[in-house]
């Protein structure tokens, strides 16, 4: 039996880590290839793979925090 | 990778400017590693601890990983060290729990098809996305929402970049548990994007 499509939203991230074993790879692929609406969401998440890493979530360090840091840094290494 | 070496032997020369840069291209990712893993208020400490015992480490880097990873390694070490010695290391708790992997229940027919045609997005590029304030402001209340394992899984892989076998490795639990988590995470944040489109 295929997955369901809900299954398919279980096994998105095993499928591009190429962690399926080789029959639910089979089936994975086939699903897509019969279903536009899981086609859609597994394109969409790795877009989303992809938006992810560049959200930094950081404020900009200021030039006094950095140099504070950059010291204390330096004292450890003499 | 050049640009790293060239960075570590200045540093390693003791030249002023070299620490500076290092603190400014380093030190936000260390700080988000050490947040997720101890909470915001130990993660200043540290993160000072964990630079001072890369600094003197920084001979024996063998340039393996990337020095992020590497630098992402020691933080996320530390932290832990951090975390237990405080007895706040926590049981990953949420694995045992019995929250699915999908992207939601409510998407769904009883047999497993979807119940509405997905959403289209139409972002334009990642890049040109991920700058929009608003987008930003999502996926950071999100991942404030996910569990304290599933952001600390996302934060080590997704943003500072660091492989599944070593996250498991630091927060002690298996590559299936690992990635459990990180694709919980992953369908969260997939949610959150789709809300906003
Ligand atoms: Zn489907």
């Amino acid at each position: 039996m295929l997955p369901s499509c809900r299954n398919m939203t279980e096994l998105s991230s095993e499928y591009l880590a190429g962690k399926l074993s080789w029959s639910m790879r089979l089936k994975f692929r086939l699903h897509l290839m019969m279903c536009i609406h899981c086609r859609r969401y597994l394109r969409q998440f790795q877009l989303m793979l992809r938006l992810t890493p560049q959200i930094s979530m950081d404020e900009e360090l200021e030039e006094k925090q950095i140099d504070l840091i950059a010291q204390k840094i330096k004292q450890a290494r003499q | 990778m050049a640009d790293e070496k060239l960075l570590i032997s200045r540093v390693l020369a003791g030249e002023e400017e070299a620490f500076s840069d290092l603190v400014k291209q380093y030190h936000n990712g260390m700080l988000r590693v050490a947040s997720a893993i101890v909470g915001s208020a130990d993660a200043d400490d540290v993160v000072q601890d964990a630079w001072i015992k890369a600094i003197r480490a920084l001979e024996n880097f063998e340039g393996r990983a990337t020095l992020k990873t590497w630098l992402t390694t020691i933080v996320a070490n530390t932290a832990k060290s951090h975390a237990k010695k405080h007895s706040r290391w926590l049981a990953l708790e949420d694995l045992k729990s019995d929250e699915r992997d999908d992207l939601g229940l409510e998407r769904f027919t009883p047999n497993g098809h979807w119940l509405n045609p997905l959403k289209v997005w139409d972002l334009g590029s990642p890049e040109a996305a991920a700058c929009s304030e608003q987008m930003h402001q999502a996926l950071v209340e999100t991942l404030e929402t996910l569990s304290h394992a599933q952001r600390m899984v996302f934060i080590l892989h997704e943003l500072n970049g660091m492989e599944v076998e070593s996250i498991c490795n630091i927060l002690e639990i298996t590559p299936s548990n690992a990635r459990v988590l990180l694709h919980r995470a992953r369908n969260k944040l997939y949610a959150a994007i789709e809300a906003m489109i």
